[in-house]
């Protein structure tokens, strides 16, 4: 990994979506132009709702997985992996924003 | 101070929380209440009044108001017609442009929260003397329902209700999925139909109640059930019910509200009452068949 992909910092996309929690779960609801899109609504569980919680604080990848395991009692590279398909899956449907160092 | 009217209908309409005084400035405008008829009498206290005004004009103007968000009928409508609402300040516009009513071209409604009046200005179609319209009509009533319904912090749902005994149930899918359908099936059972096409749901101290609204083709009076229990209904072979829970019942149950919101602050508070609600009433998926089975199988649930 090059020195500049390091410093990519994740946060959490908290201008295009209305954001709430209920229990341990999380929802959220995209606005385009300020309007509700009911039909595409997305539901976290636990895992996802606390890597979004942290994300609320721009984080490089390495320390959200510290974070992450600090909560969770797993298999690192279990959690590396899971954590960076949740990043990808996230970034591309906009939840996540990527900024550039 | 309110104008004058010319031709007071003294009509009042009273919804969840509301009680509509209504008044027409143009002599040309004639109220008569069809669907919303029996609606003179409340079943909640404490109502905030609204006066609605209607005239007639030779066009509307929206200038001033910017567009927030709008929808059109559905395909094959008898009466097809674009809604739009608007945004100004304290107040919200319901822009209606009918392609081929016989009585009215367009019609421009502004709701004003800071003086609590909603003045509807109607265009009547060519050679139109006189409008003849429910203080409801649709789909001006249809919209301003929902305005007002979100106003204060209430929601509306394509659901059929049910009242049997002293337990209210709600049933919803989308439509034609069966919810007439099952309230009849739960009619010929005995119980009251509170509606079986939408449901206006308010929370009552710390309850949440469902009751029924006008509705342009039949006269109801109006109705009202505590919600007991919500049932996410498809037709299926076999009856199956089974308690959803956490976010996922709460967001499924939520996918058939009747929702237009267009702000942010709007779309939380929104999401916040659908949460209220799921953390409150216990949501089923429901599967029925086409028998009264269903109404034992329902009954006979435990928590």
């Amino acid at each position: 990994m090059s020195e500049e992909q390091q410093e990519i910092r994740y946060r959490v996309n908290g201008a295009d979506f209305v954001t709430r929690q209920m229990g341990n779960e999380m929802v959220m609801v995209p606005l385009t132009d300020k309007v509700a899109d009911m039909t595409s609504v997305l539901t976290l569980n636990e895992v996802g709702a606390d890597i979004l919680r942290l994300l609320e604080t721009p984080q490089t990848k390495e320390e959200l997985i510290r974070q992450m395991l600090d909560l969770y009692d797993v298999d690192e590279s279990t959690l590396i992996e899971d954590v960076e398909a949740f990043i990808a899956e996230a970034t591309q449907k906009n939840v996540i924003e990527i900024i550039q160092p | 101070m309110r104008e004058e009217s010319k031709n007071t209908e003294g009509i009042v309409i009273f919804l969840p929380g509301l009680k509509l005084d209504f008044s027409c400035t143009s002599a040309d405008v004639k109220l008569v209440p069809l669907g919303s008829s029996l609606f003179n009498d409340s079943l909640t206290e404490g109502n905030q009044l609204f006066h609605v005004s209607y005239s007639t004009t030779e066009s509307v103007d929206t200038s001033g108001f910017s567009r927030a968000l709008s929808g059109e009928s559905f395909p094959g409508a008898e009466i097809p017609y674009t809604w739009t609402i608007l945004r100004k300040d304290h107040q919200v516009g319901i822009h209606i442009d009918f392609d081929d009513d016989l009585q009215l071209e367009e019609v421009f409604g502004v709701i004003d929260f800071s003086q609590n009046t909603i003045s509807a200005a109607l265009v009547p179609g060519d050679g139109v003397q006189e409008i003849s319209i429910d203080p409801l009509f649709q789909p001006f009533g249809s919209v301003l329902m929902v305005v007002l319904a979100h106003y204060q912090d209430d929601v509306l749902v394509h659901a059929s209700g049910v009242l049997e005994n002293v337990k209210g149930r709600l049933f919803t899918a989308v439509s034609g999925t069966g919810k007439s359908t099952m309230a009849g099936i739960w009619k010929s059972e005995g119980a009251t139909v509170i509606n079986d096409d939408r449901l206006w749901l308010r929370k009552i101290g710390d309850r949440w109640y469902m009751f029924n609204t006008p509705m342009p083709y039949y006269a109801q009076k109006p109705l009202m059930a505590p919600l007991n229990e919500i049932f996410l209904i498809r037709q299926s072979p076999d009856n199956e019910v089974t308690k959803l829970a956490g976010i996922n019942a709460a967001m499924r149950f939520m996918a058939n509200g009747i929702q237009h919101f267009y702000d942010k602050e709007m779309t939380g508070r929104h999401l916040d009452r659908i949460l209220d609600i799921a953390s409150q009433v216990p949501i089923y998926d429901c599967g029925f068949k086409l028998s009264n089975d269903i109404v034992r199988e329902i009954k006979g649930l435990r928590d």
